[in-house]
């Protein structure tokens, strides 16, 4: 009788696959830089221990260094990942604060115990304000947060010749239960801002098939991804077809199928019109921190409602590589959804402001008009091991 | 050294003669015989002794010493040629000379904790397994950029210590197959590209056990499907016979005065032998 087949058993097969596309990347010359992608998926779905894929995107990362070709990753330095704050509590804040460089309108303001954050537009009104910041050198503020001592405070932010949009942040120590702040001498009172009435987290059950454990990593993806990244939905996809993870008749890989072509061709998503006329901008300052879910805590500051879109200003902190998860391994990505009261549910997009290995600041951009008659949201988190949801209610807010 | 398969692989291959520069003298190192040999340090236990001790290295030893590390290393079939002679020793010497291994970083960072701390910390240490005599990436580094065919000739002991562990039913090989297999699959799929001309060509490989008959032939979808055992690396490889009178070679038996192959052509119209003959 003939011997048995040498097959590399199932338990292997995973790591084989990822180092199939390596040596596929060494002999053709191609780059790793879709490796990692596959890596992750096939660490989320427990078919490779994540610290073996670390080692074999290694060690081919070495092998790529030796044919000085593009590098794998970039480097990085072990720090304590960032906690999120103990205590953080946002405040609204609208009156106007005339400065050295100009007006200051203030948006809201987010204090910890060891932040203050005040964000809002500064127009400019003296001639030499605007060419300073040109000039690399941001403006300061002094902000005194309740009875504490005044801190200088650094701005970071976008804007034109004529007004910036950003930030006043200072560190010290502060009280955050505080009503008032001085902005260059000039009182702020904090207004209350709108709670959220129900926070829902969930984290995958580590139970959960590895069939459906698959489809909701690239479900996951499909909702994270931006256009550009649509071929790592396809490197996470196939690459857990052939581990066999998913098999070629589940349901996912049409859907996959399906938003690859529409991103090909995409158009604006219909946007329902409720009122005639021109209509303004409208603020709502919100207080709302999840519990820890996937990994994650998201904080959201502020819904701002505009003609054409809603801006969600969110931070987050994590594990390492919240803030920047562009290919390593261990970077959960975020994704995020809007849904109104009429049952409207659009996908939002994350940009950010600033980022660090484990946080970020950001505002996640969610096309289209919020209806009229909408009188609450649910704003819809991801990351690839959990999810939550935050219902806010929506009051009439500050116009702007 | 480690044991070694069947017959005398290294006869196959030209000894290597390394000059280098050792304590301010010109010193000689020796591949032969699958061994490298510092012939100018008679009694090179001692001299180890009296740099543990504190005396000025000597970098004969030093590479010597890094060579019985990696011999059985699996780790230098991933960095080193998937085609005898690839030119890797100049980027390995920039490597060795500094330059921050910066892949090195991105894969301490994608170990630690957070979201990866879970599956690594929960079972056992599989980074162990793939090191397991691959920690020493200077000494590697020092090996691939001496130039001189070095390498080529670290890749060739690696692959015989292996294929012989096959052959003998080591148990450490089970541990290796995905190593092992994608090895063989590099290498394989090299010599198929260059041997079409189609850089793009598919290929997939089986790694069958040493005793299977191997076999290779193209399917309808143009992939060409590849049976071949680990010890096609060593027997067909290594002495650069893959690719021999214009046909891909699957399997090579040394015979009195020459060699028996098993090969096929680009016709796809089955496996034939040819005697080569000397």
């Amino acid at each position: 009788m003939a011997p048995a087949r040498t097959e590399v058993p199932g338990s292997h097969a995973a790591e084989w696959v990822l180092r199939r596309y390596a040596e596929d990347a060494i002999v053709s010359g191609a780059g790793f830089d879709q490796l990692a992608q596959r890596a992750r998926a096939l660490v989320f779905v427990d078919l490779l221990d994540a610290g073996l894929a670390a080692a074999v995107l290694d060690i081919y990362g070495r092998a790529e260094l030796l044919r000085n070709r593009e590098l794998l990753w970039q480097g990085t330095t072990r720090h304590q990942p960032a906690a999120p704050p103990r205590e953080r509590r946002v405040h609204a804040s609208s009156t106007p604060v005339e400065t050295a460089h100009g007006t200051f309108t203030s948006d809201y303001v987010v204090l910890t115990a060891t932040t203050v954050e005040v964000a809002g537009e500064l127009v400019f009104g003296g001639r030499s304000s605007a060419p300073a910041i040109r000039h690399g050198r941001p403006p300061q503020l002094s902000i005194t947060v309740g009875s504490g001592p005044a801190v200088n405070s650094h701005f970071s932010g976008v804007g034109s010749h004529r007004s910036w949009h950003g930030r006043f942040v200072a560190q010290g120590r502060f009280d955050t239960a505080a009503t008032v702040i001085e902005i260059e001498g000039q009182r702020l009172e904090l207004a209350d801002a709108v709670t959220p009435d129900r926070i829902v987290v969930a984290d995958i059950d580590p139970q959960t098939p590895l069939a459906e454990l698959a489809a909701y990593y690239v479900r996951h993806l499909l909702a994270v991804s931006e256009d550009e990244d649509s071929l790592n939905i396809g490197l996470a996809a196939t690459t857990l077809l052939e581990c066999g993870a998913l098999s070629s008749d589940d349901p996912v890989l049409d859907e996959v199928s399906l938003a690859l072509d529409h991103r090909a061709e995409a158009v604006p998503a219909a946007v329902p019109h409720h009122r005639h006329g021109r209509r303004r901008s409208r603020s709502v300052v919100v207080d709302a921190r999840t519990p820890e879910f996937g990994g994650v805590v998201v904080a959201v500051s502020r819904l701002l409602i505009q003609p054409d879109g809603i801006d969600i200003a969110v931070s987050a902190w994590g594990a390492p590589g919240t803030g920047d998860s562009s290919h390593s391994l261990d970077a959960p990505q975020l994704s995020f959804a809007l849904i109104d009261d009429h049952g409207g549910r659009r996908r939002g997009r994350l940009h950010r402001s600033s980022s660090g290995d484990d946080y970020l600041d950001g505002v996640v951009r969610v096309d289209g008009l919020l209806p009229d008659e909408a009188h609450a949201v649910q704003i819809e988190i991801g990351t690839e091991r959990g999810w939550a949801t935050i219902d806010l209610p929506l009051p009439a807010g500050v116009e702007e | 050294m480690t044991e070694h398969g069947t017959g005398q692989w290294w006869s196959l291959l030209a000894p290597v003669v390394l000059p280098i520069e050792c304590v301010g003298r010109s010193h000689t190192l020796r591949w032969v015989e699958g061994r490298l040999i510092a012939t100018d340090h008679p009694d090179a236990d001692r001299e180890r002794a009296l740099v543990a001790l504190g005396a000025e290295p000597y970098p004969c030893l030093d590479l010597t010493g890094a060579w019985d590390k990696h011999d059985d290393d699996l780790a230098m079939l991933v960095l080193g040629p998937r085609r005898p002679g690839e030119p890797i020793a100049d980027a390995a010497a920039n490597e060795h000379m500094g330059a921050t291994s910066r892949a090195h970083a991105g894969a301490s960072r994608a170990v630690r904790g957070g979201w990866l701390a879970g599956p690594f910390s929960s079972r056992s240490n599989p980074v162990r397994r793939l090191r397991a005599g691959s920690s020493d990436s200077d000494g590697a580094s020092r090996l691939i950029s001496v130039g001189h065919g070095l390498i080529d000739r670290l890749a060739a002991t690696v692959i015989a210590t292996w294929a012989a562990r096959i052959e003998h039913d080591d148990p450490q090989v089970e541990a290796q197959r995905p190593a092992l297999r994608a090895a063989l699959y590099g290498r394989a799929l090299d010599v198929v590209r260059t041997w079409t001309g189609d850089p793009e060509q598919a290929v997939d490989l089986v790694m069958i056990g040493p005793d299977e008959t191997p076999s290779a032939r193209r399917s309808d979808d143009g992939c060409v499907r590849l049976e071949l055992p680990f010890s096609w690396l060593r027997d067909v490889w290594v002495p650069g016979l893959a690719v021999s009178f214009g046909h891909l070679v699957v399997s090579a038996v040394p015979q009195s005065g020459g060699w028996s192959l098993t090969a096929t052509d680009h016709e796809w119209g089955g496996l034939r032998p040819i005697t080569v003959a000397w």
